[in-house]
C-alpha cells in the first residue's frame, strides 16, 4: 500500500494499462504534451506519444463518433473530457450510438470505449462546469457509470474500466482529486455493481455517493458520540447498481438516507428508494430519506454555491430528522 | 398543507390595507367558503373568505386589529391536516385567542374575496422551515393513518406479529406517533418480566392470547352442534398394571386408548370444513393450562408411537408451554383432544368443541367408589372409578355413533392388558 492522491491512482491504472495494451490511446483536449488539465496523462506523452494521447480541437461531439468508430474496430479509447460537461454536446452519439451499437450489432462489435471527466460542484466554476449527470447515463442502457470516492477504488475501478468491453462513464468529483489515501500497489480491480460497506453500523444506512461518502463518514464519527450508529454504503458505481447490499443494509438498521450532490428529481436516490420500497417493505422502521443539491443551476457565487449542496451540518441534520421519525 | 392569508390587493393602486377584525378565533375549525376576518381597503371594506377548510392559526407576529400594514403582509394560516400542526413553523405555538370577539353572524358573500396560498409570497411549494439542500423531511407533512388507525411502521408490524403484539395498544414513539420497532421490542421485554406473576395488569400478549381464546370459544359455540355425552370408567385394572411411580399420565393412557378407539371410529377425528374432512392421522391435543390461558399442543401420529414416546412427547410439551416456548406447529393440527379436570375434583363436565375438530373427551377425577360387582349375588366392591365425558359436534356425527365410540373407550380402559402389556411399550 502507498498514499497517493485520486488522480495519481486513476493515473497509474491508466499507465498500466497503457503499458500491458497497445490499444489503448487517449482522446481529447489537451492530454498530449500538456499532461491534461487536470494532470490525469501527465509524462504519458512522452512515454507513449501522439497516436496513443491524441490532442483534440475543441469538438466533443466529433471526438465521441470519432472514438466510438474506434471502439468498435479494435481499439480501446479513452475520451477525456476535462470537465464531464463537455460531454453534453455529445449525447446524440452516445446514446444513439454509442450505447446501442452492441444490440443493433447482435453483438458482433463491442464498445470498450472509457468516458472520463470530473463532476461536481465547489470551486465556482459556476453552471456550465458544475454538472453531474449520472443519473442520465444510468438511465440509457448500454452504459456502465462509475463513481469512485477514495483514491484505492479510483485505481482498481478504472483498471476495470480499461478493461470493460462495454462504455464506462468514469466519473472523477473535482472535490476528490486531490485527496490522499491508501492504494494497494500493482495491478487490481475491482468489480462493478459490488457496494463498499464504508462503515458498519446499527441505528441507520446511508448510501453516499462519490464526494459525499466523506461528508458520511465524517457525520457517522460525530454522531458516534451522540450515540448514534450509522453504516455508510459506498455504491461505487451506480450502473450496475448493488441493491443487494443496500438491502441487507436496511434489514439490519431498518432506516434509509440517500446523499447526492446532485438533484433530487429522478435521481440515484429516487431509484434506490424504489428498490428498497418493493424488496425491503417490511424491513423499514421509517420513511426513506433523500438529501441533495438544490434543483438549481449552479451559481458562481462562492457563498451561494456552498448553501445549494449537502455538507456535513445539513446531513447530520437529515440523520437526526430520519431518526425522529 | 398550511395556506397563508395575506393582506390583499383589493384594488389596482392598493397599497395598505387595515385588518378591521377575524371572524374566527385561532384554534378555530373553518370551513371552505366562511369568512375569516374583515379587512379595509382603499375603497370597500370587505370580508375574506377561506378557499380551504382546516384549522385557523393566527401567529403571535400577526398584525392586531386595527393595524393597516403593506399588502401581502401576512395575517394567518389555514391549515388543512390534523397532522400538520405538529409540523408547522416555530412561531406558532401559542394556542391563546389572539383575535377579537368571533362575530357569529359572518358576512355572507362577498365580492372580492381573496385568499391567497403560499405562491404569493414567492415561497413555492416550500414551507418556510424548509433548509436548502433539499431534503424529503418536512416537504409534504404526512397525516396519521386517513383511517384513523394508529400508523405502525411495517419493520415494527412484522416485528409485533412475531411475537403475538396486539400492537394497536401500542403507544408509537416515532413522529406523528407512529408506532416503530422500539416500542414493539419494549412491549416484548415487559411482557417477558411480567410472564412469572400471576395478578398483574394484563399485558399486551396477554390480552391477545385472552382474546384470541375468547373469539375460539365463541365460534365453536355458535357454529357447532355440541352434544356431551359422559360415562364412568373403571380404572382399577389400568392403574394396577403400573406402579405409582411409573404410571404415565392420563393424558399419555387415555391418548392411547382414545387412539385405538378412534381408529375404528374414524368419524370421531374427522374435522369440519364445509361439511366433513376424514383426517388419515391421529394427532391428539391436550388441553394445559397456563397463567395467559389454555393452551393445547398436540401429540402427533400418537398410534405410531410407543407408550414410553408418548409420554415422552408429553413431557417435553408440558415443559415447553411451561417455559412459555411452544412453537407454532406444535399447536396446530389436532384432529382430537383430551382435557381432564380430575386434579380440581372434577367428574362430569362438558368441553367445548375444539374447532375444527369431531370432538373432545373430558376426564375428571379418579376417586374410589363402591359399585355393585354382581347384582344378583348381592357383592359391592370398592373401584376407581372416572367419569368421562365426551362432547362431538353432531353435524359431523350422530349420537349412536358417538355413544358407541365412548363405549369402546370404556371398553379398553377397563381391558387394557392387550394395549399395555408391561414392558412391551406396545402399541
Amino acid at each position: 500500500m502507498i498514499e497517493q492522491t485520486f488522480t495519481e491512482a486513476a493515473r497509474e491504472a491508466l499507465a498500466e494499462a497503457m503499458d500491458r495494451d497497445p490499444t489503448i490511446f487517449v482522446v481529447g483536449e489537451g492530454v498530449g504534451p500538456r499532461g491534461g488539465n487536470f494532470e490525469t496523462t501527465a509524462e504519458l506523452y512522452d512515454k507513449h506519444g501522439p497516436m496513443r494521447l491524441c490532442d483534440t480541437p475543441i469538438c466533443e461531439r466529433g471526438f465521441i463518433g470519432m472514438c466510438t468508430g474506434a471502439a468498435m474496430t479494435g481499439t480501446r479509447p479513452v475520451v477525456d473530457f476535462m470537465f464531464m460537461d463537455f460531454i453534453l454536446d455529445g449525447l446524440g452519439e452516445l446514446i444513439n450510438q454509442t450505447s446501442k451499437m452492441q444490440y443493433m450489432s447482435s453483438g458482433r462489435l463491442k464498445m470498450p470505449l472509457v468516458l472520463r471527466g470530473c463532476i461536481g460542484i465547489g470551486h465556482s466554476a459556476a453552471t456550465h462546469h458544475s454538472g453531474s449527470y449520472y443519473s442520465l447515463f444510468t438511465h440509457i442502457p448500454g452504459f456502465r457509470v462509475v463513481l469512485p470516492s477514495n483514491p484505492g477504488d479510483a485505481k482498481g475501478l478504472f483498471a476495470t474500466a480499461l478493461r470493460s468491453d462495454d462504455p464506462v462513464f468514469f466519473m472523477e468529483h473535482r472535490q476528490l482529486l486531490n485527496t490522499r489515501g491508501l492504494v494497494p500497489e500493482g495491478d487490481y480491480q475491482i468489480p462493478f455493481g459490488q457496494a463498499a460497506v464504508a462503515r458498519e453500523g446499527s441505528d441507520a444506512t446511508v448510501v453516499a455517493l462519490s464526494v459525499m461518502v466523506n461528508h458520511a463518514l465524517n457525520v457517522a464519527e460525530e454522531l458516534s458520540g451522540e450515540g448514534i450508529s450509522l453504516e455508510i454504503i459506498d455504491p461505487r458505481t451506480v450502473a450496475p447498481l448493488d441493491v443487494t447490499t443496500i438491502l441487507e443494509s436496511v434489514r439490519k438498521t431498518g432506516r434509509l438516507l440517500i446523499v447526492d450532490e446532485t438533484f433530487m428529481p429522478c435521481g440515484i436516490g429516487a431509484e434506490i428508494s424504489a428498490h428498497v420500497t418493493e424488496h425491503g417493505f417490511d424491513e423499514l422502521d421509517a420513511p426513506i430519506k433523500r438529501l441533495n443539491g438544490a434543483h438549481v443551476p449552479t451559481p458562481y457565487s462562492p457563498p451561494l454555491e456552498k448553501a445549494l449542496i449537502p455538507d456535513q451540518a445539513s446531513l447530520a441534520q437529515a440523520v437526526h430528522d430520519l431518526m425522529a421519525e | 398543507m398550511s395556506y397563508e392569508i395575506v393582506m390583499p390587493r383589493l384594488g389596482w393602486n392598493m397599497e395598505e390595507g387595515t385588518l378591521v377584525e377575524w371572524l374566527k378565533r385561532n384554534g378555530e375549525t373553518v370551513t371552505q367558503g366562511e369568512s375569516v376576518c374583515t379587512i379595509e381597503g382603499d375603497k370597500a371594506t370587505t370580508d375574506i373568505e377561506s378557499f380551504e377548510s382546516g384549522v385557523l392559526k393566527i401567529p403571535e407576529t400577526s398584525p392586531q386589529p386595527g393595524d393597516t400594514v403593506l399588502v401581502g403582509t401576512l395575517l394567518g394560516y389555514i391549515v388543512t391536516e390534523k397532522g400538520s400542526l405538529q409540523n408547522y413553523p416555530e412561531n406558532i405555538d401559542n394556542p391563546g385567542d389572539k383575535s377579537t370577539d368571533v362575530n357569529d353572524e359572518s358576512k355572507g358573500n362577498c365580492d372580492h374575496t381573496v385568499s391567497s396560498t403560499a405562491g404569493a409570497v414567492g415561497l413555492g411549494s416550500q414551507p418556510i422551515s424548509n433548509p436548502i439542500p433539499e431534503t424529503t423531511s418536512g416537504n409534504e407533512p404526512s397525516s396519521k393513518s386517513r383511517r384513523g388507525k394508529p400508523m405502525i411502521s411495517p419493520r415494527a408490524r412484522r416485528s409485533a406479529s412475531e411475537a403475538g403484539i396486539e400492537w394497536r395498544s401500542l403507544k408509537g414513539s416515532g413522529r406523528m406517533g407512529r408506532i416503530v420497532e422500539k416500542d414493539v421490542v419494549k412491549a416484548r421485554s415487559c411482557n417477558e418480566e411480567k410472564k412469572p406473576g400471576g395478578t398483574m395488569a394484563p399485558t399486551n400478549a396477554i390480552r391477545s392470547r385472552r382474546e384470541t381464546i375468547a373469539h375460539r370459544m365463541l365460534e365453536s359455540h355458535h357454529t357447532t352442534a355440541p352434544v356431551t355425552l359422559s360415562t364412568d370408567v373403571d380404572v382399577t385394572t389400568l392403574c394396577s398394571l403400573f406402579s405409582d411411580k411409573s404410571r404415565p399420565s392420563w393424558y399419555v393412557l387415555i391418548g392411547k386408548i382414545s387412539a385405538i378407539a378412534l381408529t375404528q371410529h374414524p368419524l370421531m377425528n374427522a374435522t369440519w370444513n364445509n361439511g366433513v374432512v376424514m383426517n388419515q392421522d391421529i394427532h391428539v391435543g391436550i388441553a394445559l393450562d397456563t397463567p395467559d390461558g389454555v393452551i393445547v399442543p398436540v401429540i402427533k401420529d400418537i398410534t405410531k408411537k410407543s407408550i414410553e414416546a408418548v409420554a415422552d412427547e408429553a413431557r417435553r410439551l408440558t415443559d415447553a408451554c411451561k417455559a412459555g416456548k411452544l412453537e407454532l406447529d406444535q399447536i396446530q393440527g389436532g384432529t382430537f383432544t383430551l382435557t381432564n379436570l380430575g386434579m380440581y375434583g372434577i367428574d362430569l363436565f362438558t368441553p367445548i368443541l375444539h374447532l375444527p375438530q369431531c370432538a373432545i373427551l373430558g376426564l375428571g377425577r379418579v376417586i374410589p367408589k363402591v359399585i355393585v360387582l354382581d347384582e344378583a349375588s348381592a357383592s359391592i366392591g370398592i373401584r376407581k372409578i372416572m367419569t368421562l365425558s365426551l362432547t362431538f359436534d353432531h353435524r359431523i356425527v350422530d349420537g349412536a355413533p358417538a355413544a358407541q365410540f365412548l363405549q369402546q373407550i370404556k371398553q379398553l380402559v377397563e381391558e387394557p392388558d392387550e394395549i399395555f402389556k408391561t414392558g412391551s411399550g406396545i402399541p
